[in-house]
């Protein structure tokens, strides 16, 4: 590959880097009990959910920072954090999108999520976060007839309490790691699912986080439960403006899947990557996400496109407790310029029978460093369980790496594993048979690594998947030589 | 023709017959220090009578080939360590099977600089193990030059308590363009209470390179049992012909005739006991 | 008319044309034949503007208009196709979607609006028929698990899809069993007409017995040192190269 063919633009600029000016509610920068009891206050919390987050809070103070991903950061000083930012008007509550202020629809719109009536995504329904409030939610009430609750979290916290004292924190606990209590202390918004038994949702449902405000940290919190045989698709999308210095996105998602329910949960992350030329600035994206299967035959699927941030840390897990439980993790990271990604998933097999399929495609350019790190963990009680793993990855050029670190831990004679992992090259001769063929270079690279990304993107509910095939196309244009 | 060489180690000692001029072979305590000279071929049998711990130190000049046999006579336990530094068409192997265990833990780790470019390694592990036996393999692959090639195949039986532990990482630099390297963890556990684990690993900075690794862990095939019996094989009888199966691949890597019989009767002697 | 005019070229400092001179006109076929080494694929690459290649000396036209500055899908653009001699796979890029998307570049830019799926589906059962493939092969991934003969009735079917106006086949009959040799050389006879030139590179005459040149050459050592006529092809096939070494 010719080094200025791989040099050449990436003049695309992140399309998202702007910010909205709109007046907003601050807390004053730092971390410390007053602050939280604000944040309560300001969401009018009932004293079950102030004490949750307090007990968090106390915890988090004898942790430390975990130190054993493949990620390298300055220290982050969570003092010079502002945890709370919402816009001034409109007021908390919305009972019509008429009052919600112009420039956030507008800034919506531009993002390509317009929440006005006559636009809205048919099809789709639509959480809109902005910093740290939810700003509307789209055929909320329509949803609630087929008796889907879908709603901000600080609504379900209100309306559904008995709910969210059974749910919340019974899969991703404050003690798990040093961000998961963190964001239990601290966490502003996010999106509450829940379905009942036998029923499948009727639409896709999907949040859609933006970070507007400097220097705060994004603290959502998602909660999504099915019962007996219901079943939901939910996407999560998310972007923020370009600032010079780096934000931190540390969020908890929990999901609970009782006996035959189904749950799919796909996110297709931009957030802001940093200075494509010096790295600078860009999101710190650390997120705990864990579904636990807890009922028989149930099955929880992650996909992810992983393409923004300056940081990714996180492991969308899944625990098969259930009988015959299925666990999946479909994930495309890619990196460029100077990201770096830590990124995998735990399938910890409990129950019998339980089956976890694992394909991670990581394409690695410019100077990035790109981590696949997984465990397939099963238990002595899991007899008959099976695992099947394919780790690829994929280099552009000779400044960027490549990781995989899976561990696989069997603990009975009865499961199977198996696990592959190759290193693929978008090579000179592939390149040049599609210009042979009058393919242009952009064309042909875009088609190499869809071919590359196939068996993840597939698994995208369709309206995602083509704005994700473009996306990796923007991402990685002008890298390959 | 490679020149023979055999080394008997007990009590912390080395000794050794046939040791071919352009090999230079040294111990100075747990250190054993071996120079195999440029364009030379060494094929070199360690025999442990006792248990012990041995840091090997091999260098391999350029365009030489050094292969090591590892065959433990006696239940012992043992801590390896071996680094080996190849230069430009060097070729080392390293081949072992442990197969005596009842309660002893065999460690070993093996750490590969490939300095010079065309150089190759291979390595070749087959562990049958029982009762509370265990085992422990330690690999980190530094290919530093381009157009060098790695292949490792570790294969382990587990019965009653035993356990597996492989851990291989490959790690490829910049310059290491062209590298082909390729790991294989494979475990049958047949007993629900022995454990395998396995962390097959990858470190890739050469974008021009193909690196594989894969892992099973599982039993044995049931479709085949099944055809054994139904050609008239008892349970036993068809087990134990597929887990020789399973264990012929490495042990049919064992470049010296005598060793490689001598490993299969220690083989069919171990199956026959579990 | 595609005109090489003294080609020099070179890979990682090794000369490997050393003034190549050709000249195709629409309708004609040429063969080029020519010991192991003597530089055959590496002209095909060359014309088609692989990268790996530095030219030194010389050009290369069509119509009289050089295309050395060009980029290799532009001068795929301007009708040239190449069928490999090892055509590469690309894993999980569909065959059928591929086919369409080289279908429509050039339909896109020769000003024509693209073809939809299906329309583009009754243009492309024509041609399968000519390669006796069936649609099965539309569903897998480009050269993926496919055999020798199976390859080179894709680079064929790709040529069909093409019309191109300068064909150069490498070495197509380089491992070719006799059926998929008769499929492959009835489609290019099917194909040729007065506004396409060939230029068939082979190793052995068997080939040419299919495809009937009107001109065939030896190259030797980056050079055409001799031309003649069809019966060329079987003065070598008798007696081999060496006399042309000396």
């Amino acid at each position: 590959m010719s080094q200025e063919l791989l040099d050449t633009l990436t003049s695309q600029d992140y399309p998202y880097g702007f910010v909205t000016d709109i007046a907003s509610d601050t807390a004053p920068k730092g971390l410390n009990e007053a602050i939280i009891r604000l944040i309560s206050a300001n969401k009018k919390e009932p004293d079950f959910m102030l004490a949750f987050r307090l007990k968090a809070y106390k915890h988090w103070l004898t942790m430390t920072e975990p130190s054993w991903a493949n990620v390298a950061y300055p220290p982050i000083d969570f003092q010079a954090i502002h945890y709370y930012a919402a816009p001034k008007t409109p007021p908390k509550k919305l009972n019509s999108l008429d009052e919600v202020d112009p420039e956030l629809l507008r800034t919506f719109a531009k993002l390509g999520i317009p929440l006005t009536e006559q636009k809205q995504l048919a099809g789709v329904a639509v959480d809109a976060i902005f910093d740290s409030v939810s700003v509307a939610t789209t055929y909320k009430e329509k949803l609630l007839q087929h008796g889907v609750i879908f709603c901000p979290l600080s609504e379900a916290v209100e309306k559904y309490p008995e709910l969210i004292k059974q749910y919340l924190g019974s899969v991703v606990s404050y003690t798990d790691n040093f961000y998961a209590a963190l964001n239990a202390a601290v966490f502003t918004e996010g999106s509450f699912v829940y379905v009942p038994k036998n029923i499948v949702c009727p639409m896709e449902l999907s949040t859609y986080f933006r970070i507007n405000t400097a220097d705060t940290g994004q603290f959502e919190r998602t909660l999504i439960v099915c019962e007996e045989y219901a079943s939901v698709s939910y996407l999560e999308g998310c972007t923020a403006p370009k600032f010079d210095t780096n934000q931190l996105h540390a969020a908890v998602v929990e999901l609970v899947a009782l006996d035959h329910a189904n749950i799919k949960y796909s996110t297709v992350q931009n957030w802001y990557a940093g200075d494509p030329k010096t790295g600078q600035g860009g999101i710190y994206n650390f997120v705990t996400k864990r579904g636990k299967c807890l009922g028989k035959q149930s099955k929880i699927s992650w996909t992810q496109v992983e393409t923004g941030s300056a940081i990714t840390w996180k492991y969308p897990s899944c625990v098969l407790i259930g009988e015959g439980s299925v666990g999946e993790f479909y994930s495309v990271a890619l990196t460029n310029h100077f990201q770096q990604a830590d990124t995998g998933t735990k399938m910890i097999h409990i129950g019998k029978n339980t089956k976890s399929t694992i394909v991670s495609k990581g394409i690695s350019a410019g100077r990035s460093h790109n981590t696949y790190r997984g465990i397939v963990q099963m238990n002595k009680s899991a007899i008959g369980a099976h695992n099947f793993t394919q780790c690829d990855s994929m280099l552009i050029g000779n400044r960027c790496s490549a990781n995989t670190f899976p561990t696989i831990d069997v603990r009975n004679a009865s499961s199977t594993v198996g696990h592959e992992a190759t290193t693929v090259k978008i090579s000179e001769d592939q390149l040049f048979y599609c210009a042979q063929r009058g393919i242009s270079q952009e064309d042909a690279i875009a088609a190499i690594i869809n071919g590359f990304c196939k068996d993840v993107f597939k698994e995208l509910p369709t309206e995602f998947a083509v704005e994700a095939t473009q996306l990796l196309g923007l991402k990685l244009e002008n890298s390959v030589g | 023709m490679d020149a023979y060489l055999q080394i008997l180690f007990r009590d912390g000692i080395l000794v050794w017959e046939n040791c071919p001029p352009f090999v230079s072979l040294r111990q100075e305590g747990d250190d054993v220090y071996v120079e195999v000279s440029e364009d030379q071929s060494v094929v070199g049998v360690v025999r442990y009578q006792t248990g012990g711990c041995i840091r090997w130190h091999v260098d391999v000049q350029k365009s030489a080939r050094f292969s090591l046999i590892s065959i433990q006579q006696k239940q012992c336990s043992l801590d390896d360590t071996m680094v080996v530094q190849l230069q430009e068409n060097a070729h080392a192997s390293l081949h072992w099977m442990v197969a005596e265990l009842s309660t002893f833990t065999t460690k070993r780790q093996v750490d590969v600089f490939f300095h010079g470019p065309h150089s190759n390694f291979q390595l070749y592990g087959l562990h049958v193990m029982s009762e509370q036996a265990s085992v422990e393999t330690k690999t980190h692959l530094r290919h530093l030059a381009p157009y060098t090639t790695a292949t490792q195949q570790v294969k382990s039986v587990l019965f009653d308590r035993a356990t597996s532990l492989f851990s291989g990482l490959v790690h490829v630099e910049p310059v290491a363009q062209k590298t082909d390297s390729n790991q294989y963890n494979h475990s049958l556990i047949l007993s629900d209470q022995a454990r395998a684990i396995s962390k097959p690993q990858l470190e890739i900075f050469a974008d021009d390179v193909k690196c594989s690794h894969g892992a099973t862990i599982g039993q044995l095939d049931r479709d085949e049992w099944f055809y054994l019996l139904t050609r008239g094989l008892s349970d036993c009888d068809a087990k134990s012909m597929l887990l020789t199966a399973y264990c012929q691949e490495i042990i049919d890597t064992i470049p010296i005739e005598d060793a490689r019989d001598r490993m299969m009767h220690t083989l069919l002697r171990k199956l026959a006991t579990v | 008319m595609l005109e090489i005019k003294t080609l020099c070229a070179k890979i990682n400092e090794t000369d490997i044309l050393k003034g190549l001179s050709l000249t195709v006109k629409p309708g004609e076929i040429h063969a080029i034949m020519g010991p192991n080494g003597s530089g055959k694929s590496t002209l095909s690459k060359v014309v088609c503007g692989h990268p790996s290649y530095e030219i030194t000396g010389g050009d290369v036209t069509i119509d009289g208009e050089s295309i050395l500055e060009d980029a290799p899908d532009v001068r795929a653009q301007k009708g040239l196709f190449m069928a490999f001699q090892y055509p590469v796979e690309i894993p999980g890029v569909h065959n059928g979607n591929f086919l369409r998307m080289i279908y429509n570049a050039k339909r896109k830019a020769t000003g024509l609006d693209e073809l939809d799926p299906l329309e583009f589906e009754t243009f492309l059962q024509e041609k399968l028929k000519m390669v006796e493939m069936d649609d099965l092969f539309l569903e897998r991934a480009v050269n993926h698990g496919f055999s020798g003969g199976e390859k080179k009735r894709n680079e064929i079917l790709q040529m069909l899809v093409l019309e191109p106006r300068f064909v150069f086949l490498d070495e197509t009959d380089s491992g070719l069993d006799i059926d998929a040799l008769r499929i492959v050389s009835k489609a290019v006879n099917q194909y040729k007409n007065t506004q396409t030139g060939f230029v068939v590179i082979t190793h052995y005459q068997r080939l040419l017995s299919h495809i009937v040149p009107d001109v065939v050459h030896v190259m030797v050592d980056g050079q055409l040192v001799k031309t003649g006529d069809k019966s060329l092809a079987l003065e070598l096939e008798e007696k081999g190269y060496d006399w042309l070494l000396t």
